[in-house]
């Protein structure tokens, strides 16, 4: 497999790659060595060309990142020895040099030109990506390594391919040069080539945008910035920006920016520039000095002006409600310290703000708008008062007047102002205020000036209030049944009759006072007020149009900002169903106790259920959703005959789910529709009807999406139903189309990346209760995402409350029903090269060993174990032959899920192995993966390393994931950072285990501890698992030593305890 | 020295994490594009003195720079 490492090199993405085939072979002696295990360009070409992706910003890009590319020899400066480089971790190779030394080595390599790069970098954005990136079917997380599924990276015909984390960082720079593009932060100039003018698009870094690409820049890997020696990242950074921005502008224009014909040479200058602002060719051989000149300072000119706004100080504009009434308002200017500017980083508590956020102060906190809530701002009046500040220039009044004359063009409003030498605020309207309000602040503001408003500004505006009555005692609710209605126009918690509706319309001003608080109010609002008082009213509605009512959240112009309901109606749409509904009783069949938020839980699922709603288990994971939703099908199984439930899961899950379902519900019959030899057709029909739980996988849902559809379903269950958080794709809809009664959704994270993945996973739940996907952008997420809205937020939440329940561990009432300790057993399943493996060498040892004796059966009995043991945990552990992880163990891709699912908890976790080789591959594959850094602990590691190590997990935020050996760690070290405890593999031997485990679970600690161990299902780690199990006293006896005792089995008890179960493979 | 001048950490003293990002790249990356009109510059900017066919480039550039924008 090959590595593809990125460097900008001359205007271009250079790519090269390590070989992992190649392996680290000996270097040449040679003065200016070739790096040994570097992949030929040819073979890199082809294995692009196979990743032939639509990622994002690979709009009109030519077929193929590598068109038009160069091949190149590059020299660069890598750290290792005579013996060759040092290896990436990605390639999983051992690196051999002790003290490793900067060497030059040449690479084969190709330059894309910015076309080619930003559609490979495209393909590569972020673990998130959804599109023509590595996702896997059964989770439908992104992948940056080869799957087996994988089209993007590799499975096309050429040789496979993953992205070493430099090429992964430049695809973060493409990521900043795609936004400062959609943002309009670019400028056209005119720049030197080689000797020759040519026209370029060139980023304006400011403000947030500056303090990110800094942090960028210091974060870059060495290799990015080793061609063709060691060079400054801050010089790298801008020529790849550079690059980039002008190659998304030309794939982003292009057609030409005026019509008309073609300038030849002898055309005028501007003329040709414009031309050769878009296309491909942006020279401007034989331009006229002076005419070079004149465009050059022009344009140099324009850009100086944009990067003046960005000076230490910043104008602000405070807008002041009139002190008296009918008085004026008053528009009063100031300076303030720019947030985050680098003369200012010593300030404490200005950090740089992420970017694209916000850059405004904050607002006032009170009715009146306070200066004081925005650290070290001075008024214009009190500046030319004579009041100074250690931040404050040298003639302040003068830059005030200058940033004001620029604020002039973004609200001419403001002209009047500079009639004043020295103007320090402006009395204006009330008419003027609202402008000012609606369309000068925002402007300002994005611009990055200081804006301050009062606090009720965007907060205060009218609204409806929906009250509903039970019209009879409520004992039961079902959708059909009736509510009184009544729709009220309210402004906060006052109610305006339609005779004060009227009289507002009559005043004719868009910001009116309401009991003291003004409110904005605008015609399109006060006619849709008019409109819902007429058209409302009061009256009866169904509890079903009530609900989709209140999930609408009203107009957009009058939301609906207060529910007042009662009965169970109010409980459901409380958003506290769970706490107010009456408690369900635990079902009789169930095998085990429920905690009280499980019963709490229970009850609501239930609710939901009888009404014929779906609904969102969110719960923190560890929480038991798969018991919740176990006796949430015994629980109706004691009233009544409900048709069978249909749980889709990834492929990773399939035998958890089988296991809990026999562990807590044995009465649920559970079938397993999954893998070739599953039912079809008639067989299939027969066995979902003899079912309660049918267990398949996204993927098996696709591929039999009509036969599932034909069925009769009470209920469709997607666990980790993060995987359809991206409505359009293939398996998102699969699920969708199959119609049930009713439907559930688990997960851990209804949110990951954006609120669009909530949108999603409603739409399944209950679909077109939210309405559109463009609505519900517009409504919730865009104001949340983009403006912080509170009151969208709101909205939001009333919404859904009532269809999703979400519990986290960290919760007070939680955190009391949990254990200190929970432990839990995680069971996966063997991929069919893991099963082909497992048993081949289950066979090879039972064939020989009767031949064996003594000592020599003993090794052969142990070896083999060990073997089964490294299949169980990847085929890569036990071949050793450095090929690709993804895919190919069912461990892993559940370790995959838990890591990824703990991260975004923001928790830490110790995972275990006993083998350091395995653990030496989960470092770089699980970095690469989770885009984190992950520490790793084993033998190999001098002591203060390991110190070292120890105190950075406990200290710092990151990293969150902590790889560590059994034997090197087991004992003696304080983890208490971590609230997770992961053994990937079994030591068998108790007590060893729980030493690891107390390395979080200890004095300190101040979480609830989960510790997982995972067991592959109907293999040796099951039966040994049972034996401890079931017979503690025997295992106290006899697994005390480790594993030892197993050796000493017949040949009979051998194999039964290593054969392979038809549940082990998924 | 260059080194030294510009911040970067020597080589050298980067030979463990040599092919890795100083921090994790997901808080590198931009954060959601903040609403603004993605022709601000233009207008926030005095127009530079270039006119391309006698008509004034940030005229011309208005409507591209709303296409940047996706409007």
């Amino acid at each position: 497999m090959l590595v593809v490492h990125g460097a900008w090199v001359d205007g271009r993405l250079g790519v090269w790659a390590e070989d992992t085939a190649r392996g680290a072979v000996p270097a040449s002696r040679a003065a200016l060595r070739p790096h040994p295990f570097a992949a030929p360009a040819t073979t890199l070409a082809e294995a692009l060309r196979g990743s032939g992706t639509d990622g994002p910003g690979s709009t009109g890009a030519p077929a193929g990142p590598v068109a038009g590319a160069e091949e190149r020899e590059l020299t660069i400066r890598l750290p290792g020895s005579a013996g060759g480089p040092l290896p990436s971790p990605e390639s999983g190779l051992a690196s051999r040099a002790r003290s490793p030394r900067i060497l030059t080595w040449r690479v084969p390599a190709l330059l894309l030109p910015p076309a080619g790069a930003l559609h490979l970098l495209g393909a590569l954005t972020g673990p998130d990506t959804d599109v023509g990136v590595g996702v896997n079917a059964e989770t439908g997380r992104g992948c940056s390594w080869p799957n087996a599924d994988d089209e993007a990276y590799g499975n096309t015909g050429g040789p496979e391919w993953g992205p070493g984390l430099s090429l992964r960082y430049l695809s973060v720079v493409a990521e900043h040069a795609r936004s400062l593009v959609r943002r309009g932060r670019v400028l056209p100039g005119l720049v030197v080539e080689k000797g020759v003018p040519a026209a370029r698009w060139r980023p304006v870094l400011t403000g947030a945008d500056r303090a990110a690409l800094r942090a960028v820049a210091a974060a870059m890997p060495p290799v990015c910035r080793a061609v063709p020696e060691e060079r400054p990242s801050k010089e790298v950074l801008t020529e790849a920006l550079n690059g980039l921005v002008d190659g998304v502008v030309r794939l982003s224009l292009p057609g030409r920016l005026i019509a008309g014909r073609w300038p030849g040479l002898g055309a005028p200058l501007p003329d040709r520039w414009l031309y050769a602002l878009t296309g491909e060719d942006a020279a401007l051989p034989a331009g006229r000095p002076a005419e070079v000149a004149a465009l050059g300072d022009a344009l140099d000119g324009w850009s100086a002006s944009a990067h003046q706004l960005d000076g230490p100080v910043r104008a602000c504009f405070q807008l002041i409600e009139p002190v008296r009434d009918g008085g004026p308002w008053r528009v009063e200017f100031g300076l303030a310290p720019t947030p985050g500017h680098p003369s200012l980083t010593s300030v404490p508590g200005q950090a740089s703000p992420a970017p694209g956020a916000d850059r405004s102060p904050p607002a006032p906190a009170a009715g009146c708008p306070s200066a004081s809530v925005v650290a070290d701002y001075l008024p214009a009046g009190r500046i030319r008062a004579g009041q100074r500040a250690p931040w404050l220039p040298e003639r302040p009044m003068e830059i005030l007047r200058t940033d004001l004359a620029r604020a002039v063009r973004l609200h001419p409003g403001l002209h009047s102002a500079l009639r004043d030498p020295e103007p320090t605020g402006l009395s204006v309207e009330t008419a003027w205020a609202f402008s000012f309000l609606r369309n000068g602040a925002p402007a300002l503001r994005a611009a990055g000036y200081g804006v301050l408003l009062p606090a009720w500004t965007g907060r205060q505006g009218l609204g409806l209030k929906l009250t509903t009555r039970a019209v009879t005692g409520g004992e039961d609710l079902g959708l059909d049944d009736r509510v009184n209605v009544r729709l009220d126009v309210v402004v906060g918690d006052h109610t305006i009759t339609p005779a004060e509706l009227a009289g507002l319309a009559g005043l004719g001003i868009p910001l009116i006072q309401v009991q003291g608080r003004w409110v904005e109010l605008d015609d399109r609002q006060l006619k849709a007020a008019l409109a819902v008082v007429e058209r409302h009213g009061g009256g009866d509605r169904t509890v079903g149009e009530v609900i989709r009512e209140v999930v609408e959240g009203g107009d957009e112009e009058l939301p609906l900002i207060t529910v007042d309901a009662d009965g169970l109606l109010g409980d459901l749409l409380s958003g506290e169903a769970d706490r107010r509904l009456t408690p369900v009783r635990v079902p009789r069949d169930l095998r085990g106790t429920l905690r009280p938020y499980q019963e709490r839980g229970l009850s609501w699922l239930s609710f939901l259920s009888g009404l014929g709603l779906g609904g969102v288990l969110a719960d923190d994971m560890g929480l038991g959703k798969t018991v919740s939703t176990l006796s949430l099908l015994l629980s109706e199984r004691e009233s009544g005959r409900p048709g069978p439930t249909l749980l889709v899961c990834p492929m990773s899950l399939v035998g958890n789910w089988q296991k809990e379902a026999a562990r807590f519900a044995p009465s649920l019959r559970v079938h397993v529709h999954h893998g070739g030899t599953r039912k079809r057709d008639d067989e299939l029909a027969s066995a979902v009807r003899g079912a309660d739980l049918v267990v398949t996988t996204y993927g098996t849902v696709l591929r039999d999406l009509g036969a599932l559809a034909a069925l009769e379903w009470e209920r469709v269950v997607c666990d980790e139903a993060q995987a359809i958080k991206n409505s359009a794709t293939l398996q998102s809809r699969a699920v969708r189309s199959i119609p049930a009664r009713t439907r559930l959704a688990l997960t851990g994270t209804p949110v990951e990346n954006h609120l669009s993945d909530l949108w999603s996973i409603m739409e399944f739940c209950n679909p077109g209760l939210l309405g559109s996907a463009v609505r519900f952008r517009r409504r919730h997420q865009e104001p949340i995402e983009f403006r912080r809205d509170e009151g969208a937020t709101a909205a939001l939440r009333r919404a859904t409350g009532p269809f999703v329940l979400r519990r986290l561990k960290t919760d007070r009432s939680i955190i009391s029903d949990l254990p200190e300790k929970l432990e839990m057993k995680v069971w996966c399943t063997l991929t069919p090269e893991q099963a082909e493996l497992y048993e081949s060498v289950v066979n090879d040892m039972l064939h020989r060993i009767d031949g064996f004796h003594g000592i020599e059966r003993r090794g052969n009995v142990m070896a083999t174990m060990t073997r089964l043991k490294q299949i169980c945990n990847h085929p890569a552990h036990l071949l050793k032959d450095g090929s690709r992880l993804a895919g190919r163990s069912g461990k892993l891709a559940r370790l995959e899920e838990l890591a990824a699912e703990i991260v975004e908890e923001g928790d830490k976790a110790l995972i275990f192995t006993q083998y350091t080789e395995f653990g030496s591959l989960l470092q770089p594959y699980l970095a690469a993966l989770l885009d984190r850094p992950v520490l790793w602990l084993h033998g190999g590691l001098s002591k203060s390393r390991r110190e070292e190590l120890v105190e950075r997990f406990q200290r710092d935020e990151e990293p969150m994931l902590f790889l560590l050996s059994l034997k090197a760690a087991g004992t003696g070290l304080n983890l208490t950072a971590a609230g997770h405890v992961i053994h990937v593999d079994r030591w068998w031997n108790p007590a060893v285990e729980d030493q690891a485990t107390d390395r979080a679970f200890r004095i300190g600690q101040t979480k609830n501890v989960q510790v997982r161990k995972f067991i592959c299902l109907d293999t040796l780690e099951e039966r040994i698992d049972e034996m401890i199990e079931g017979k503690k006293s025997l295992a106290e006896r006899v697994v005390g030593t480790g594993e030892d005792w197993i050796a000493g089995l017949s040949t009979e008890r051998l194999r039964e305890l290593l054969r392979l179960g038809p549940l082990a493979v998924s | 020295m260059e080194s030294a001048r510009t911040g970067d950490v020597p080589f050298e003293e980067r030979t463990a994490d040599f092919y890795s990002p100083g921090v994790s790249l997901s808080r590198l990356r931009p954060g959601p594009d903040a609403a603004a009109p993605s022709d601000l510059l233009l207008r926030m900017l005095e127009p530079p003195p270039v006119r391309v066919r006698h008509i004034p480039l940030v005229d011309l550039l208005r409507r591209p720079y709303r296409e940047l924008g996706g409007g």
